[in-house]
């Protein structure tokens, strides 16, 4: 069997084994090197491969909420069905291809007489699928083992995005990770694909799909909509960077993006929080541990409103007691916001503000009061 | 908690104000509230707290509104205090300007604040501005 092609680009699949393979020219116009083909004992991945061939299928997948064993469900599909298990918990079922609309009935039929109900029962056509119970489990295992070793040391940026993207995630998990990944995708390798380069090898098949493995099980751990916006906010960034020539302001990605700043960090926030992604700029350049963080578990929405009430606040405050264009005798009030910061920020009693100002106590209440009558309650409603 | 804290004799007033900004744009927060103090030069003013919620940075300005007798009397100093609060909760309301308690002088935040001045005495200044 053919071997495929990997980027040059990708630093991080130059591993020794590969500088002395074949150069090849990429899709992509670039210069690479052939991934090699797989053996096990001696035995090649193509011959592997032989012992199920490719066929072209339609593929029914739902989930439920009730475990159930689609085995079940094979027997009363007529003619040839196959299934098996996937990590992602999905239930699967491969038919000859033109049998998918006909077994989706069933299985809806099957689960309903059940009392089963079907999420998201759907149907894809003309999928390539190997019915990998004809291949003996020996070889099948050692060919996902092999495969998962050479993808390993090749794979580490991808690793590093899945520790970095998904919560839970540390490096232990990744080699289990990685063998359910390529299990998930023995049964679909076409292996009669052409490409540029002859046909596409099992290890390429897999690389190209864990490009974008950890976008993927973002959005199936976060749901789309965060993973979006973290895309959009980015490509916003990328963009604006590139026009401005320098780092755009969140001023200027809110414009770009159509909405206010509040909703801008609002969203920035959900991402950051959501997807455990921060943003690596240091606060300030060459500073290492100027910024402390204050721990929090707020509510984004929550916090968003309180930071929006506390400054409408301070606002409301700083105008009435600082008004120059008013003619009244306190238009310019130092002790009416020294008053009321004392009391409600710094927690001095009437009598304690007294004494420290040197001031009547009825000095206080007279600044306290004409002050809050002063703060126009509408900026705050 | 510092209230009303003496410097030398004069006891004086301080009052905290607490900007949110990103990290990108920390640096031309403190730019734009050094040019607004370098209107007023009587003014003191003093970056006191540095720390972040979430991914945004919280800086804490306190500026002094003057000794109490300043204060009480309403004098030029403390109305000139006042008018740069004002200034702030006004031309800088995208930062999202509020009152906040001083922090302690041993709070991490205002530990990462002294740790910022001390590797640029100019992060928030007047001169910054003039230059």
């Amino acid at each position: 069997m053919a071997a495929s092609d990997i980027q040059r680009d990708d630093s991080e699949l130059i591993g020794s084994e590969l500088i002395d393979s074949e150069l090849i020219v990429t899709s992509n116009n670039r210069v690479g090197r052939r991934i090699p083909d797989l053996e096990v004992a001696g035995v090649s991945e193509g011959d592997i491969f032989d012992y199920a061939p490719v066929m072209r299928c339609d593929r029914i997948y739902w989930s439920t909420d009730e475990p159930m064993d689609p085995i079940e469900v094979l027997a009363e599909i007529p003619g040839s069905a196959w299934t098996r298990q996937w990590s992602d918990g999905l239930y699967r079922i491969w038919v000859p291809a033109g049998e998918g609309a006909k077994a989706r009935e069933i299985v809806r039929e099957w689960c309903q007489s059940r009392g089963i109900e079907p999420f998201n029962l759907r149907k894809e056509t003309n999928v390539a699928f190997r019915d990998l119970d004809l291949i003996p489990s020996a070889l099948l295992t050692g060919l996902i083992t092999s495969c998962v070793s050479w993808l390993e040391p090749h794979t580490t940026t991808i690793q590093r995005r899945l520790v970095a993207e998904l919560p839970g995630i540390d490096e232990d998990d990744l080699p289990g990770m990685m063998y359910l990944f390529v299990h998930d995708h023995v049964d679909r390798f076409d292996s009669q694909r052409q490409g540029r380069n002859g046909a596409l090898n099992f290890t390429a098949f897999v690389l190209a799909k864990m490009r974008t493995w950890p976008q993927d099980a973002a959005r199936s751990a976060f749901g789309r909509v965060s993973v979006n916006d973290k895309v959009a906010l980015q490509r916003v960034h990328d963009e604006l960077s590139a026009e401005l020539g320098r780092r755009p302001t969140e001023f200027e990605r809110a414009e770009a993006l159509g909405m206010s700043v509040t909703d801008l960090r609002q969203r920035e926030r959900s991402v950051a929080g959501l997807l455990n992604m921060r943003f690596a700029d240091p606060i300030l350049s060459g500073s290492d541990t100027a910024a402390l963080d204050i721990a929090d578990e707020v509510d984004t929405a929550a916090a968003a409103l309180e930071e929006s009430m506390r400054s409408a606040l301070t606002a409301a405050i700083m105008s009435a007691v600082y008004d120059p264009q008013k003619s009244a005798r306190r238009a310019v009030d130092p002790l009416g916001l020294a008053v009321l910061y004392l009391t409600f920020w710094e927690g001095l009693s009437r009598i304690e503000i007294a004494q420290h100002l040197g001031i009547l106590p009825k000095t206080v209440t007279a600044a306290m009061k004409r002050t809050m009558q002063d703060i126009d309650v509408q900026v705050l409603a | 908690m510092t209230r009303t804290p003496f410097l030398g004799l004069d006891r004086h007033v301080d009052v905290a104000l607490r900007l949110t900004t990103s990290p990108d744009n920390a640096a031309a927060a403190a730019r734009a509230m050094g040019a607004i103090l370098a209107e007023f030069p009587a003014v003191s003013a003093r970056l006191a707290g540095l720390g972040h919620r979430h991914d945004d940075v919280e800086l804490t300005l306190v500026v002094t509104l003057g000794s109490v007798d300043q204060v009480a009397q309403s004098s030029p100093d403390a109305r000139d205090a006042l008018a740069v609060l004002h200034r702030i909760t006004t031309s800088m309301s995208a930062y999202e300007p509020s009152f906040t308690t001083i922090p302690e002088p041993d709070s991490p935040e205002a530990r990462a604040a002294r740790q910022l001045l001390e590797r640029d005495a100019n992060w928030l200044s007047r001169e910054q501005v003039a230059s």
